[in-house]
C-alpha cells in the first residue's frame, strides 16, 4: 500500500498538503535535527536504551540507524499517530516531551534516499518503507520486534560520511547528554551525569523537576567591561526528562536578576518552541523559574556568604579562623559581584569582609566610616586600630565590589598613613640618644622647627616611606597623616622628627658617628635641611643652604 | 550456570516443602545467571528498573550475604528466588540502618565481621522497594473539572513471587461522588492513602482486572493498564515436564552442552487499553508450559494485548524461537551475554 505525503497531513487536498509538508520539513534547518527528535521519540516511548549507528556500506551508501527498546507500534498508533502530522498521543502530556506530533518528518530534512521505519508492539511488527517527497508503504511483518528502528539511507563520499558521524555524535551529544536513558553513538556512550561543577552547587528536586544550582566560576576576561558577566562561566542548560531544550550563558526572559548563574535544570513541565531552538517561556517555565530564584536565595547565596563569613574570620588579623577551602576568598568577592547574587541589599549584615587587625566587618559597618584598606597588618594599621580605625584586608577585587556594589570608595592606608619603628641602628643607645640632640640643635639653628629628632626605621611591610631619610610626626612613632603631618615645618608640619636608621646615608652617618659624632651630626642635619628645602619653597631654600654653607666652613678643611 | 538441586528441605517455617535450594557456588551461578539476564533482556521504561533489580540480586546468596547464609530457596512454580530470600534483604537492610556506623569492621571472616560488611555494603545499595507508587500528572482540564494522571506501581507480588511493574494512565474527576484517590496539589499529584491500599490488593492481578477494578471508582477513567513482570524463571525440573518446553529444558536433550544448565527467564507484558484497535495474545508462555492460555477478555471499551519477552542461553534461542512460533506465538527471544556461571 503506497500513500503520499498528503496521507501525513489527512485529509487535506493533495496539492496544498505536499506544499505544506515542504515547509513544514524544511522548518528543521539543521539536516541532523532529526537524530533528537527521534530520541524524543525513543524516550516518550519508555526506552531504556537508544543506540545510533553510522555506517558506511559499498556504492557509497550511508546508512543512519537509530534503535530503541521502547514500548514499540501497533496499526493503531502509525496510522494514527505516526503518519498523522500536528497529531500526537503526547497533546498535553506532561510526561512527554514532544507535543507537536511533527518529530517524525525531520528525518526527511536529512534527504534519504530512502527510510525505514521497523517497529512491533504486542505482537504486531510493521515495517513502513518511506521514498524521497514522503510516499511510503506500509508492510506486516511475521518476526517478532521489539522497540523501533529508523534506518535512514543516502549516497555519501567517504570523507562527507567522516564529516556527518562526527557532527551526528556532536549533535546527539548536546541534545542528549543528560538524556535519562542510556544512549550510545557507535557503542560509545554519550551520557553525562546530571550535575553541575560551579561554586556552591546545590540539587534540587521535586517530583517532575530537578535541577542543580551554582555560580558562574570566574574565569579570564575579554575585556568587555560593559557586560556583568565578561570573565565569568556562566552556563544554564534546560532540558526536559534530559533532552536539552536550551543551553546558553543566562535565563532567557526577562530575568537579569539571574545573570551570572549556573544551572542544569531538568523538567518535565519544560518544552520546547516549535522551532526546537529554544525553550518556551510559558507559565511553567516561570514556574521554574521561580523555584531557581527560591532556592538561589535560600540555599545558594547563604552557603557563598557562609563561605565568606569563614573565609573572612580566618583572614583577618583578630580571629585567625581554621581556613575553608576552596573557593579562596578572592574568587568569592568576584562572584559577590554577579547580578544574582544582589550583594548590596543580601550581605548588608554579613560579616565578609576581613580586617587587617580586627574582627570581619559587614557592608552596613563599613558604610559609617572612612574606608581604609592595606594589603597586610603592620605597624601602621594596628596603630589605627589602636585608634578604633578599622582596615580592611585589601584583596583582589575588592575595591571593584565595594565600588559597585555599595558606593563604597576605599583608601590605602599606607598611602594615607605612616609611621615608624624604634631603632637606634648600629649605634648604642646612649649614642643614637646623643647623635638625636646634636642634630637636633643643628636642625634648629639652621631654622628648622624641630622639637625632637629620633632613630627608627621606616621600612616595615608595605611602607611608602621606607626609601626616605626621616619623616615628621607629631608624636614620634605615632601615627603621621602623610602629606598633613609631614609637611615642612614651615607649613605647619609636625615638629618631631626620625630618622630613617636603614637609609644609606644614615646607614654610614651612624657608623660616622662612633667616631666623630659631630661630623655625623652635621652630615645628617645638613641632609635634614636640604631635603626639607627640596621640599619646601624656594624660601625656605637660602637659609639652609647658607648653614650647610656655614658649617662646613666652620669645621675648616 | 550448573544446578545442583538438593531434596526440598523445608529450612524456613511458612515456606513451601517443595521449595528448590540450591547452595553453594550453584546458588552464586543461579545469582549471576539472573542478572546476565537481565541485562540481556532490553527492558524498557515498563518493567520494573533493573539497576535496583541487580542491586538486590546482588546480597542473594552465599557470595551476595557475605557468606552469612550458605543456600538459596526458589520457589517451585516460577524459579525465582523465594520471597522470604528477597524480603529477607529489605529487612536486612532495615537491621544495617539501625546498627553502628561507627563500628569497626574486624578483619578476618569471623561472623560479626561479615555480617558488617554485609551492613555496610546494604546500607548504602538502592534496592527494589516493596512497594513504590509514583503519581506524575499528565494534563489538567479545569473546564473539565479532570486531571489525568501516569501511575506507576513498582511491586513485589509475593503472590507470584516476582517483581512487578503497572503502569496505568487514568483520569481522575474534581467533585465526582466517591472519595478523590489522588490528590493534586497546583502540578503534585499523590496518591491517597486509600488508593495505595486498593493498588496493593490489585498487586497480583492482571492488567485487564486491575483496568475494571479501577474503573468501577465513581471518580475514575481508566485510559490504559500495562503489567509487566520479571519472571517466571523455568528450570529443568519444575513441573510440568510434559510441557512443549521440556526437551529443551531437559539436561539430557537440551541443546546446551552439559556444563551449562538450560533455563529461561520470561519477562510477560500485558496490556489493557482504550486505544488499541483489537485484542491480541502474543504471549507463548502458557502454551510453552503445556497450559490452556487465558481467555482474552478485555473490560468493556478496552483491548487486551499480552506479549513476552524470553531470555535463555544461547544454545537455547533458535529452537525455542522456532517453537513459540510452531505454537504461534512468535517472540523475541535474546540470549545471555557471554558464558553462564558453572
Amino acid at each position: 500500500m503506497a500513500e503520499s505525503p498528503g496521507a501525513l497531513l489527512g485529509k487535506a487536498s493533495r496539492a496544498g498538503a505536499d506544499e505544506a509538508f515542504s515547509d513544514l520539513v524544511h522548518q528543521f534547518q539543521d539536516p541532523l535535527a532529526f537524530l533528537r527528535e527521534l530520541v524524543q521519540n525513543a524516550l516518550d516511548a519508555g526506552s531504556t536504551l537508544i543506540e545510533l549507528r553510522f555506517t558506511h556500506g559499498g556504492e557509497g551508501l550511508v546508512q543512519v540507524e537509530v534503535e530503541d527498546n521502547g514500548e514499540g507500534m501497533d496499526e493503531a498508533t502509525i496510522d494514527r499517530y505516526l503518519l498523522t502530522l500536528f497529531r500526537s498521543t503526547k497533546e498535553e502530556d506532561l510526561t512527554k516531551i514532544g507535543k507537536f506530533g511533527i518529530g517524525f518528518v525531520s528525518i526527511f530534512a536529512f534527504e534519504p534516499e530512502l527510510a525505514v521505519c521497523e517497529t512491533g508492539r504486542a505482537g504486531e511488527s510493521w515495517r513502513l518503507i518511506f521514498h524521497p517527497g514522503g510516499r511510503f508503504e506500509k508492510l506486516r511483518l511475521a518476526e517478532p520486534l521489539e522497540g523501533t528502528r529508523v534506518r535512514l539511507l543516502k549516497r555519501m563520499r567517504p570523507e562527507d560520511f567522516e564529516r556527518l558521524r562526527e557532527q551526528g555524535r556532536r549533535v546527539v551529544a548536546y541534545w542528549c547528554k543528560y538524556a535519562e536513558c542510556e544512549i550510545r553513538v557507535d557503542g560509545e556512550p554519550i551520557n553525562e551525569p546530571f550535575q553541575l561543577d560551579a561554586p556552591f552547587a546545590r540539587r534540587y528536586t521535586e517530583p517532575g523537576t530537578e535541577f542543580w544550582l551554582g555560580l558562574a566560576r570566574p574565569g579570564p576576561r575579554s575585556g568587555d567591561a560593559g557586560d556583568p558577566l565578561d570573565g565569568f562561566e556562566a552556563r544554564v542548560s534546560f532540558s526536559n526528562r534530559g533532552l536539552t531544550l536550551l543551553e546558553a550563558g543566562r535565563v532567557p526572559g526577562p530575568h537579569e536578576d539571574l545573570a551570572g548563574i549556573c544551572l542544569v535544570a531538568k523538567s518535565r513541565y519544560l518544552e520546547h518552541t516549535l522551532t526546537r531552538d529554544n525553550v518556551l517561556q510559558d507559565e511553567q517555565f516561570d514556574k521554574l523559574v521561580d523555584l531557581v530564584r527560591k532556592e538561589l536565595d535560600a540555599s545558594v547565596l547563604p552557603r557563598l556568604f557562609e563561605h565568606m563569613r569563614r573565609w573572612a574570620a580566618h583572614r583577618s588579623g583578630a580571629v585567625r579562623a581554621p581556613a575553608p577551602g576552596e573557593p579562596a576568598l578572592e574568587p568569592c568577592l568576584r562572584m559577590a559581584r554577579l547580578p544574582c547574587v544582589r550583594f548590596a541589599s543580601q550581605a548588608e549584615r554579613e560579616p565578609v569582609f576581613p580586617t587587617t587587625d580586627g574582627e570581619p566587618l559587614s557592608l552596613r559597618r563599613l558604610r559609617r566610616q572612612t574606608v581604609l584598606a592595606a594589603r597586610r597588618s603592620n605597624p601602621v594599621t594596628r596603630l589605627l586600630a589602636e585608634r578604633g580605625q578599622d582596615v580592611l584586608l585589601r584583596l583582589p577585587g575588592l575595591s571593584d565590589l565595594l565600588r559597585q556594589c555599595a558606593g563604597i570608595e576605599i583608601r590605602s592606608a599606607d598611602a594615607t598613613y605612616c609611621t615608624a619603628v624604634p631603632s637606634a641602628g648600629s649605634l648604642k643607645p646612649e649614642e643614637a640618644q646623643a647623635l638625636c640632640q646634636r642634630v637636633a640643635g643643628l636642625a634648629s639653628r639652621a631654622g628648622l622647627r624641630v622639637d625632637g629628632v629620633h632613630l627608627g626605621r621606616l621600612d616595615y611591610p608595605s611602607s611608602k616611606v621606607a626609601k626616605r631619610l626621616f619623616i615628621r610626626q607629631r608624636e614620634a612613632f605615632g601615627l603621621t597623616e602623610t602629606g598633613v603631618d609631614d609637611r615642612p615645618t614651615i607649613f605647619g608640619g609636625a615638629r618631631q622628627l626620625v630618622l630613617n636608621a636603614q637609609h644609606g646615608l644614615a646607614r654610614r652617618c651612624l657608623e660616622l658617628a662612633r667616631d666623630d659624632l659631630e661630623l655625623a651630626a652635621l652630615l645628617v642635619a645638613q641632609a635634614v635641611v636640604l631635603t626639607e628645602s627640596d621640599a619646601g619653597s624656594a624660601a625656605a631654600d637660602l637659609p639652609a643652604r647658607s648653614f650647610a654653607q656655614r658649617s662646613c666652613e666652620e669645621r675648616g678643611p | 550456570m550448573s544446578l545442583c538441586v538438593e531434596a526440598p528441605v523445608p529450612e524456613q517455617p511458612g515456606e513451601h516443602p517443595d521449595a528448590i535450594v540450591l547452595r553453594g557456588r550453584h546458588a552464586d551461578g543461579y545469582v549471576d545467571s539472573l542478572a546476565l539476564a537481565l541485562h540481556a533482556a532490553r527492558l524498557n521504561a515498563f518493567f520494573p528498573p533493573v539497576p535496583p533489580l541487580l542491586a538486590h540480586l546482588s546480597f542473594l546468596g552465599p557470595r551476595g550475604s557475605r557468606g552469612l547464609r550458605r543456600s538459596l530457596r526458589l520457589a517451585p512454580h516460577n524459579g525465582l528466588p523465594s520471597a522470604a530470600e528477597v524480603l529477607r534483604v529489605l529487612i536486612d537492610r532495615e537491621a544495617a540502618r539501625h546498627s553502628r556506623p561507627d563500628q569497626a569492621v574486624p578483619r578476618g571472616a569471623s561472623r560479626l565481621a561479615r555480617r558488617l560488611r554485609y551492613y555496610r555494603a546494604l546500607d548504602g545499595a538502592e534496592l527494589m522497594p516493596f512497594q513504590r507508587t509514583r503519581v506524575d500528572l499528565r494534563q489538567q482540564l479545569l473546564e473539565e473539572k479532570q486531571a489525568r494522571f501516569r501511575v506507576v506501581m513498582d511491586h513485589y507480588d509475593p503472590v507470584g513471587v516476582q517483581f512487578v511493574r503497572y503502569t496505568i494512565l487514568l483520569g481522575q474527576e474534581d467533585g465526582a461522588f466517591g472519595e478523590r484517590l489522588i490528590e493534586l496539589d497546583r502540578d503534585l499529584a499523590e496518591p491517597t492513602r486509600i488508593f495505595r491500599r486498593k493498588l496493593s490488593q490489585l498487586g497480583s492481578q492482571a492488567a485487564e482486572r486491575v483496568f475494571a477494578e479501577l474503573d468501577a471508582h465513581p471518580a475514575l477513567e481508566v485510559e490504559d493498564v500495562r503489567r509487566c513482570r520479571v519472571g517466571p524463571m523455568l528450570l529443568p525440573g519444575m513441573p510440568p515436564r510434559a510441557a512443549p518446553l521440556a526437551p529443551l529444558l531437559d539436561p539430557a536433550s537440551s541443546p546446551c552442552p552439559a556444563s551449562q544448565t538450560p533455563w529461561v527467564l520470561a519477562f510477560p507484558e500485558e496490556r489493557a487499553a482504550l486505544d488499541m484497535l483489537r485484542s491480541a495474545d502474543a504471549d507463548p508462555l502458557a502454551l510453552l508450559l503445556g497450559q490452556p492460555a487465558a481467555a482474552l477478555e478485555s473490560p468493556e471499551g478496552s483491548c487486551l494485548a499480552r506479549s513476552c519477552k524470553l531470555v535463555c542461553p544461547q544454545p537455547l534461542c533458535a529452537p525455542l524461537a522456532e517453537l513459540c512460533r510452531e505454537l504461534g506465538r512468535p517472540c523475541i527471544v535474546r540470549p545471555i551475554a557471554g558464558a553462564s556461571h558453572g
